[in-house]
């Protein structure tokens, strides 16, 4: 008995690689592209005081006023005081466990609000509230 | 016996790639394009150039508020009507259960519209905010 196949060709994949290709290397760089758009962020963490100056801890709490004014930037208690620089060097004359209400008044920019939160941060702070003008 | 597939013509497979390739550009387009919209309000805004503190970096917040120089307030992606600021962030601050919410406020907007957004999410029961920083400015700006 003899099976015999009889000459076979296998079947022909006309397989266009280039396409293929292309849009994988344009998703490679769909994808480097928008990595590098990413930056990144850090973040300030405030808790939310009310109205009132009342603190949960036994020490009285400092009120750092953000206000924006020409020549005094911020207000410690009643000193008005000139840049976050000094404010930095009020700060540093506290005991670090005293609380800091930052009290922000509408007319600044963010960018002071944060850099009163930062500084406070900085000089070993780590009750420091929020408290918005009511 | 004879097993023999005569006259049986040789099966040819034209697999055509164009329409594969047709439908990966049109997948990347849509990506390319829902992407930029979800990132347009990251984009304007310009963050204050602070370090930030450590004990901040884990977690994001559970909601989202943006500030923009232009006043305008975005609740996630959308943008909030003026006159329904303290309402929506009320009900999306009851909503989070208290867990602290990050506000990425532009540096030059107005600290009247942050004191806005605190006081909503303080009467919606939020104890703590987030407020995100660009340590990438240089740190003390």
């Amino acid at each position: 008995m003899r099976f015999s196949t009889p000459r076979r060709r296998a079947p022909m994949l006309a397989l266009n690689l280039a396409t293929m290709l292309d849009a994988t290397f344009l998703l490679l760089a769909y994808f480097i592209v928008t990595a590098a758009v990413e930056r990144p962020e850090e973040r300030l963490e405030a808790v939310l005081a009310g109205p009132s100056a009342a603190s949960v801890s036994d020490l009285e709490p400092v009120v750092v006023e953000v206000r924006g004014e020409q020549g005094a930037a911020f207000r410690v208690g009643e000193r008005p005081v000139r840049d976050r620089r000094e404010l930095g060097e009020v700060l540093a004359r506290l005991d670090v466990r005293t609380p800091i209400r930052v009290e922000v008044l509408d007319g600044p920019p963010v960018a002071l609000v944060a850099a009163a939160l930062q500084t406070a941060r900085d000089a070993g702070f780590t009750g420091v509230s929020y408290a918005p003008s009511e | 016996m004879k097993f023999a597939a005569a006259g049986r013509r040789e099966r040819l497979l034209p697999l055509d790639m164009t329409p594969m390739i047709d439908i990966v550009f049109q997948l990347l387009i849509f990506f390319l394009t829902t992407t930029q919209l979800a990132r347009t309000a990251q984009e304007f805004l310009s963050l204050p150039a602070e370090s930030g503190s450590p004990e901040a970096r884990v977690g994001s917040g559970a909601i989202t508020v943006s500030l923009l120089a232009s006043v305008a307030i975005l609740l996630g992606e959308v943008e909030i009507p003026a006159d329904r600021v303290a309402s929506r962030l009320r009900a999306a601050a009851a909503g989070a259960g208290g867990e602290p919410a990050l506000v990425r406020a532009d540096r030059d907007a107005p600290s009247a519209s942050l004191n806005l957004v605190v006081r909503s999410l303080r009467e919606g029961g939020a104890s703590k905010i987030r407020l995100a920083v660009d340590p990438a400015r240089g740190g003390g700006g």
